[in-house]
């Protein structure tokens, strides 16, 4: 190829690029095609790739168990609460059954948005906006899916906010974003009450769940405040919040799937991935 | 005018995309910490950028960055680490001399290259959530630049014996 022709290509890879960029920020569907078909074309690779060891088969149930048992627990301590009561009464918010997956993908670009990639998909269960756990609390919700591998937005991403509870009752949303010049370590979140009550460092924060369970089920653990930022007469109280699960450190996860809604038996069930 | 893509070329993307599928999948299921992975993508286009200059290391670069952006999760928006790498393909590029194929030249092609790169992190920061760990950052750069001390001769002598079998 002339160095000629070699710019000019060059320049037109370029131009293409940029509109699809440009695309991609506007919100058009073209670049999630394209996503899709890549992952329905590297999915199984990766797949395969990360099923090399695969001595730790009885490590994952074990995890799986325990997953189940802390989301029966959580659960259990809700529904004695009268309003939380309501919200698992429900039918799609009895959700317990778990489908057990493994971290294959972790986004190590520099433009990465704060996302993994399980090794179910589509074929398995999935489907978007569904609750991911570990075994020490909540990780993300499902975002795209595919047929055998799906992405799950982590917490620390720009757009992310979850409705959390404090302790007992006290409402708010946890978000990455800092408001205005507070300064926070990597990986912390920040916590917005949504009246003016007193939280102190130490307490659990828990999410609220959504109408649903979609996307987040009721009782996971998002993580604990580690401090509540001094007020400097801003209208909300903000605090500092130490995510429950290290997002750099995630490998056996579950995905919470919704209860069919066929079945009576409200148990957890967990299927096994296909 | 349609450009043939040669054995070379396809052999250089190839590898792109065993090193996207490396560092995004492999070497997270053993266990390396996130702030300690190399990027092995960018080495592989900093090691064919130095050996034949900046619009080579561009286009490398472009191409690179797509398989990124594409290999899951992916980067977004879709097409930015492609521009990102391009500009680090061609930043290597600018390290390229026609007499000296060393190892040196090629370090410092790499560490131009991952500089490009952990810059362009920044702009992403100030544009995007405003968070950018520096830690993180000089730690990547440091596997990377190691990585590369062990990886760049190999891959320099790859490409040497690959192009003599072309020209022959």
């Amino acid at each position: 190829m002339t160095s000629v022709g070699r710019q000019r290509l060059l320049v037109v890879l370029l131009l293409i690029t940029v509109v699809a960029v440009v695309l991609d920020l506007s919100g058009s569907v073209l670049p999630d095609r394209a996503r899709s078909i890549a992952a329905a074309a590297i999915g199984p690779v990766q797949r395969a790739v990360a099923a090399v060891d695969h001595g730790d088969r009885a490590a994952l149930e074990e995890e799986n168990a325990v997953l189940r048992a802390r989301l029966a627990q959580a659960e259990a301590r809700l529904a004695q609460d009268d309003a939380a009561g309501r919200l698992l009464a429900s039918p799609s918010a009895g959700a317990g059954r778990l489908l057990a997956a493994r971290v294959v993908g972790t986004n190590t670009t520099v433009t990465g948005g704060r996302q993994v990639t399980l090794d179910v998909g589509d074929r398995d269960g999935v489907e978007p906006n569904l609750t991911v756990v570990a075994a020490d609390g909540l990780v993300g919700r499902v975002v795209t899916v595919g047929p055998w591998s799906s992405d799950v937005r982590l917490l620390d991403g720009a757009e992310a906010a979850v409705a959390v509870r404090v302790g007992d009752g006290v409402l708010g949303s946890v978000s990455a974003s800092a408001l205005g010049d507070a300064v926070r370590a990597p990986g912390d979140l920040t916590l917005r009450l949504v009246d003016r009550s007193t939280v102190a460092a130490g307490d659990r924060v828990t999410t609220l769940g959504s109408v649903g369970g979609r996307p987040f089920v009721p009782g996971i653990v998002v993580g604990t405040i580690v401090a509540v930022d001094p007020a400097h007469g801003q209208l909300t109280v903000t605090a500092v919040v130490r995510p429950a699960v290290d997002p750099s450190r995630l490998d056996v996860v579950a995905v919470v799937l919704p209860a069919a809604p066929a079945t009576t038996d409200g148990g957890a069930a967990a299927k096994a991935p296909s | 005018m349609i450009p043939r893509l040669s054995l070379l070329g396809l052999i250089r993307t190839g590898a792109v995309l065993v090193a996207a599928i490396t560092v995004a999948t492999v070497l997270p299921r053993f266990g390396v910490p996130t702030r300690f992975l190399p990027d092995l993508v960018v080495i592989v286009v900093a090691s064919s950028a130095v050996v034949r200059g900046p619009a080579h290391g561009a286009l490398l670069g472009l191409a690179a960055g797509w398989v990124v952006d594409l290999v899951p999760p992916g980067g977004s928006p879709l097409g930015l680490t492609a521009l990102l790498f391009a500009a680090a393909g061609a930043t290597a590029g600018l390290a390229h001399r026609a007499a000296s194929r060393g190892l040196p030249r090629a370090l410092l092609g790499l560490a131009a290259a991952t500089a490009v790169v952990e810059i362009g992190g920044v702009c992403v920061a100030i544009f995007g959530d405003g968070a950018f760990d520096l830690a993180a950052a000089a730690t990547r750069t440091l596997a990377t630049l190691a990585v590369g001390l062990l990886a760049l001769p190999l891959l320099l002598g790859v490409d040497r014996s690959l192009t003599r079998r072309r020209l022959a």
